[in-house]
């Protein structure tokens, strides 16, 4: 900019210059910040030695003779994670659109990539005309609506963890699920869903977490937890504190029929514990 | 340091990341006006940082260097119509009203809020090459010959894009003051 342009600049343009000028930085989420700083310096180094074998040291024989008792190893653990978590499976529309993922598309048709992309811990956004579903074996249903962006942050065995950045997620455990472990996470909240239907959304104003059936413990964090009872949601605004009020009848409405369409289509009862 | 980003020495990249995220991040969040894609772009735009680490000049501020990756990685998001515009601006102005509460002068930070709000809707008003112009020299600060350099054109052409952007800029800033 010379002076001679700032000369020329009309006094609404030099206002418009200022108010840009006076934009303030943005914070990241902290947590994200983290994240990203920890991805960016576990990046490998693009190709170079990688595929080098023989740059590597020289195989010792007695690795040789131990070779098959780590082989017969990690197929006998392969077996036991297979036999004890499910893989998670994919439903959506056709032509329901594509997924983005680290700023990639990815087409729901290609459920293999949708689910190696959330499997790997990646943010994931729903297309914003529909939504889809990840089922695991007989013990879940998560319903990713649309538009919502979810991170899978956890796979374990006997413990699932989700976080829910935007958007909604609603949950219905099956028969399977008995023991095992969910927990959804979003920017204010904490969720622990021990068997239930549940859904959690969250918006720019907070986080709404509706049970209708079974008991779920919610809270801001693992330290403040509450039980929500079914056809109660508890609300988490950003501002201000967490409140539990009756779940909106539209909003129940539209859960019972995505129970009913799920019961109907699965024929496995839910397993909610004893007392819900 | 720069020595040290080039061998992908941790250290390094760490300094490299913590001096330089803060400001990319905030210029993606102002080209984008939506935290979600902000932060796609931010890692999108460190994954290549890391890819062509070894071609930083040791002897050169990285920084033009580091707003040339992130512009190219918003516009090609941009044009390829993965940036979900605006969609969460609203609610992203209201976490920073939430962490403007706890400040010295509430009223202050509520005037503050609005104002930002009106200017970055004004801003997503401009087109991708006249948002981009604005911001890498008024929200950036650089000046107009590396603006050239880096959304690759000359000198002359940025200065004619800039001049026509801040007009359309006022224009829009006064359409919603009335």
């Amino acid at each position: 900019m010379t002076h001679r342009d700032w000369m020329d600049m009309a006094p609404e343009e030099l206002r418009a210059r200022s108010a840009v000028r006076r934009l303030p930085p943005v914070d990241a989420d902290p947590d994200f910040r983290e994240r990203l700083l920890a991805q960016f310096l576990g990046q490998e180094p693009p190709s170079k030695t990688r595929s080098l074998v023989s740059q590597g040291p020289r195989i010792r024989p007695w690795a040789w003779a131990a070779a098959p008792i780590a082989a017969a190893l990690v197929l006998a653990v392969l077996y036991f994670a297979t036999l004890h978590a499910p893989e998670w499976s994919l439903r959506a529309a056709e032509n329901a659109g594509a997924i983005i993922a680290e700023g990639r598309e990815i087409p729901l048709s290609d459920s293999r990539a949708v689910l190696a992309a959330l499997e790997s811990g990646t943010a994931v956004v729903a297309p914003r005309a529909a939504g889809f579903e990840l089922v695991r074996g007989d013990q879940l249903v998560m319903a990713v609506g649309p538009g919502a962006r979810v991170r899978l942050t956890d796979s374990r065995r006997a413990r699932i963890g989700f976080e829910v950045v935007e958007g909604e997620l609603n949950m219905l455990t099956q028969a399977g699920f008995a023991g095992r472990e969910l927990i959804v996470r979003t920017r204010e909240a904490r969720v622990e869903i021990s068997g239930t239907l549940v859904s959690v959304a969250r918006d720019g104003s907070g986080t709404c977490v509706c049970v209708l059936e079974g008991t779920a413990m919610v809270g801001p964090n693992a330290n403040a937890m509450e039980p929500v009872q079914p056809g109660k949601r508890m609300v988490l605004p950003r501002q201000g504190d967490p409140y539990i009020t009756d779940v909106a009848p539209p909003h129940a409405e539209g859960l019972r029929k995505f129970v009913a369409g799920h019961r109907d289509s699965t024929a496995a009862p839910d397993a909610a514990p004893s007392g819900n | 340091v720069l020595e040290g980003v080039r061998v992908r020495d941790p250290g390094s990249l760490t300094y490299l990341f913590n001096t330089c995220f803060p400001s990319i991040f905030s210029l993606l969040y102002r080209l984008c006006g939506d935290r979600a894609s902000a932060e796609d772009l931010s890692q999108e735009v460190f994954l290549k940082v890391h890819r062509s680490a070894d071609q930083v000049d040791p002897h050169r501020d990285p920084g033009p260097w580091l707003t040339t990756i992130a512009y190219n990685t918003f516009r090609d998001y941009w044009r390829a119509g993965k940036v979900r515009a605006a969609r969460s601006l609203e609610g992203d102005l209201a976490l920073r009203e939430s962490l403007a509460a706890g400040g010295p002068d509430p009223e202050q930070d509520l005037i503050r809020n609005e104002d930002e709000r009106r200017v970055q809707r004004a801003l997503m008003e401009l087109s991708e090459e006249h948002r981009s112009v604005i911001l890498l020299r008024d929200y950036g600060g650089l000046d107009h010959p590396t603006i050239a350099q880096v959304v690759g054109t000359t000198h002359d052409a940025v200065r004619k894009r800039y001049s026509r952007a801040l007009k359309e800029l006022a224009r829009f800033l006064n359409e919603d003051e009335r």
